[in-house]
């Protein structure tokens, strides 16, 4: 019985390993494309005087009194043509000031239509689908309330739906305070892998670019074609992503289309987001997979990258289950010669946050953005790794307890930490 | 002690790696974000617009100044002459041959001698240059631009209203209401039909035959030739090369990833972006006077005489003027060797949605 169990765990934690250096080999991949490959051109340097489709801006608020205002100022400012644009930011079962500022911008300003939940599901899923029936637009762009748009970001995103596979649109977000605290710049470092090197090369390798729920945009037809978002999912840009893909659809980035966020402050607040984002995925996984794979439309090679990213936050559950097995193994004396420091290599060099990018991939994205000097807090993503380890970790475990038992995820809001206007 | 000795070291050489990290958070180097331009916008009069404000703080002293500003009411420079300081002109400007201009503000229009050599022109009224003109920055006219042949149009060369362009011109980004190259001028009179929603989809490369009209797009996996005289009413994507044999036309939207080749009196009526080259032979017609166009070519821009282009031209790796009689362009492209398509090749197709 001991033998059998310390057999599956050898075979576990080899199993395991393998999986880590496909993902060490993909990321290495992306990372030498980046760096070394001709890139492929996006749709920022087009530029266009008229004909411009309409474009609905969402903005889904669940008490953001302390950003709505930033939001829609610069959602006004925006040098996409007024009379071409609708501006919906959704209050969603907001209890503090957010419907006042709404209602006194749609006074003041007619391109605002504000949207007010106060029955049905809470939740950004839900509040999407009630906008689209709301929109104008041919094309919708979506916003979180913390981001503010410089000026000509709508057009560059819009600009991407001159190619008529393209269904989803996706820019850049930059952390807007990364010297706050040690998260803030972990975060900070996160982003750069996830967007300068992750993104841009599975745009430039035409893999699968991830439609990120922010900063984005998609047609408003396809989405209703596909039947509006499913507010069972946390994760809907993952959704939003693998639906589009099996029915033929592209997804574009546009790495120059930049956009400040608000990175969470607080390590609390952080584990949630990351615990919600690796749930969401993981309900994804479970849900999209086999429609993704077995649809005519995805090249073998963007099948693969999608299989991988799909599973990509599964891995801290199956790090940190392999992580037990290891010691186990090492306190029984059966830890086979060289299969645990593989996979402590393997996780070491694997470890970073949020996209789970390498190390290298971060410091090559820090090095294109002109920002070496913060190669040197690259040996912090250690702290990081651990806690999103066990925050992602929990995630997945509740996705698959979501499916097991049929249950609905509630909603979890991001505090904010900007001060008011 | 050896035992606190040893973990002492160990804990000091497990910290040594976050050392550099915590000093550098420590003295608050690097604080501020990745910049993020909040009032970027693009627009093609972009440069013009920049050296404007500039000279406009120059005059009324809010900037500096690099060497003497100088305002006249108008110039007229001889022969070989060199100006490089910063020039308004408030009149009409005209230059010999061979005269050399650093930054230079003509609020009146101007005549450029042959040959002569500018950083960079912005222009309220009319220009005209002649042959061998050489621009290291950019022109930006607020009226109509007319370029000599032969010609080095820098960065940008932007014209408010019509901009032409003479054989053997190089250039990289274009911008004129139309661009047209010098020849028999052609004006697009019909409206540009509505785009269908549906598309023809093909996995491999398609041949459509001549004379037809497709009431849908088109997506195509391959290379994707358009038999002569036929018409495609909606988008076009393509992931090897689009041939537009002669007279065909495309109303919709075209995205390239490899290049595209007009093989002679053409039109296009949307936007184009192509990852590769773009070849433009004669007769040809990008945008309509009705509609401002995007065109984005990430290789090389290849105009024949007798183009027309309403909108923006960004040639990332440069573009030329054919010369007059010049047949690089046929070998090149090895345009004989296209046969046109036959009926019976738009069976592989499919329908998407």
């Amino acid at each position: 019985m001991v033998l059998a169990l310390i057999f599956l765990m050898q075979t576990y934690v080899t199993l395991v390993t393998l999986v880590i250096v496909v993902y060490i080999v993909r990321h290495l991949w992306f990372t030498l494309a980046r760096v070394m490959l001709k890139q492929r051109p996006s749709f920022q340097d087009m530029w266009r005087s008229a004909d411009w489709p309409r474009v609905t801006i969402v903005i889904p608020m669940h008490n953001e009194e302390l950003v709505a205002e930033h939001a829609l100022n610069a959602m006004l400012n925006v040098d996409y043509p007024h009379e071409r644009l609708q501006v919906i930011p959704i209050n969603d079962h907001s209890s503090d000031a957010t419907m006042h500022i709404l209602n006194d911008f749609a006074e003041r300003h007619p391109l605002i239509t504000p949207l007010h939940r106060d029955g049905g599901n809470r939740g950004k899923p839900s509040g999407l689908n009630d906008a689209l029936a709301l929109a104008t637009g041919d094309i919708i762009v979506v916003f979180d309330a913390d981001y503010e748009p410089p000026r000509g970001l709508v057009r560059m995103l819009v600009q991407a739906f001159t190619d008529p596979e393209v269904g989803a649109v996706m820019g850049r977000v930059v952390p807007q305070n990364p010297s706050k605290n040690l998260l803030t710049r972990l975060l900070d470092l996160e982003r750069s892998g996830g967007y300068q090197v992750d993104q841009q090369a599975r745009h430039a390798l035409d893999l699968i670019p991830q439609y990120g729920g922010t900063v984005g945009g998609f047609r408003r037809k396809v989405m209703q074609g596909l039947g509006g978002f499913d507010p069972r999912v946390l994760a809907e840009d993952t959704d939003l992503t693998f639906r589009l893909y099996a029915a033929g659809w592209k997804v574009a980035y546009v790495n120059r289309a930049e956009c400040y966020e608000e990175a969470p402050e607080d390590w609390g607040v952080r584990y949630r987001q990351l615990r919600r984002w690796a749930r969401g995925h993981n309900q994804v996984m479970l849900r999209r997979t086999w429609a993704f794979l077995s649809s005519p439309y995805p090249t073998k090679l963007q099948k693969f990258d999608g299989a991988l990213l799909l599973a990509v936050y599964l891995q801290p559950l199956l790090i940190l289950t392999s992580l037990v097995c290891c010691l186990l193994l090492f306190m029984l004396n059966a830890l086979p010669p060289g299969l645990g420091l593989t996979w402590a290599a393997g996780t070491i060099a694997y470890s970073a946050v949020g996209n789970l990018a390498p190390f290298y991939q971060i410091g090559a994205a820090n090095v294109l953005d002109g920002m070496g000097s913060r190669l040197l807090l690259l040996p912090m993503t250690i702290v990081a790794f651990v806690f999103n380890m066990f925050a992602a970790s929990e995630g997945a475990w509740q996705a698959i307890q979501d499916l097991v038992r049929n249950r609905d995820a509630q909603w979890e809001k991001t505090v904010r930490f900007k001060e008011k206007v | 002690m050896r035992t606190a000795l040893i973990l002492l070291v160990f804990a000091l050489l497990l910290a040594l790696p976050f050392l550099p990290g915590l000093l550098f958070m420590r003295r608050r180097r690097d604080e501020l974000p990745l910049h993020v331009d909040p009032e970027y916008s693009r627009d093609p009069l972009f440069f013009g617009e920049e050296l404007r404000q500039k000279y406009q703080e120059m005059s009324s002293g809010l900037a500096a100044v690099n060497g003497t500003l100088t305002q006249q009411d108008r110039a007229d420079m001889s022969a070989q002459s060199e100006w490089l300081t910063p020039l308004i002109v408030s009149g009409t400007t005209r230059t010999a041959e061979q005269v050399q201009l650093g930054e230079v503000y003509l609020r009146g229009g101007g005549l450029l001698g042959n040959e002569n050599k500018v950083g960079a022109i912005i222009a309220d009224h009319d220009l005209r240059a002649g042959d061998r003109l050489q621009v290291s920055r950019f022109l930006d006219v607020r009226g109509q631009l007319i370029i000599g042949a032969d010609s080095n149009l820098g960065v940008s060369a932007a014209s408010t209203a019509r901009l032409t362009l003479q054989p053997g011109t190089v250039f990289q980004r274009l911008y004129g209401q139309p661009v047209v190259v010098e020849g028999q001028t052609l004006h697009l009179t019909d409206p540009p039909p509505s785009v269908g929603d549906q598309y023809l989809w093909a996995r491999d490369s398609l041949r459509i035959p001549k004379n037809q009209v497709l009431t849908d797009g088109v997506i195509c996996h391959g290379a994707l030739y358009i038999g002569a005289d036929s018409t495609i009413l909606g988008d076009v994507k393509v992931y090897g090369d689009l041939h537009l044999l002669h007279g065909a036309h495309i109303s919709g939207n075209v995205v390239v990833r490899g290049s595209i080749v007009l093989h002679g009196n053409n039109k296009i009526q949307g936007h184009v972006h192509t990852e590769k080259n773009l070849f433009v032979a004669s007769g040809s017609i990008l945008g309509g006077p009705q509609v401002q166009l995007s065109f984005y070519v990430a290789g090389r821009t290849v105009l024949a005489p007798n183009v027309m282009i309403h909108g923006y031209l960004v040639a990332d790796r440069g573009g030329r003027v054919l010369q007059s009689g010049e047949t690089s362009l046929e070998r090149e492209l090895q345009l004989s060797t296209v046969s046109e398509p036959s009926a019976a090749e738009l069976s592989n197709v499919g329908q998407k949605g």
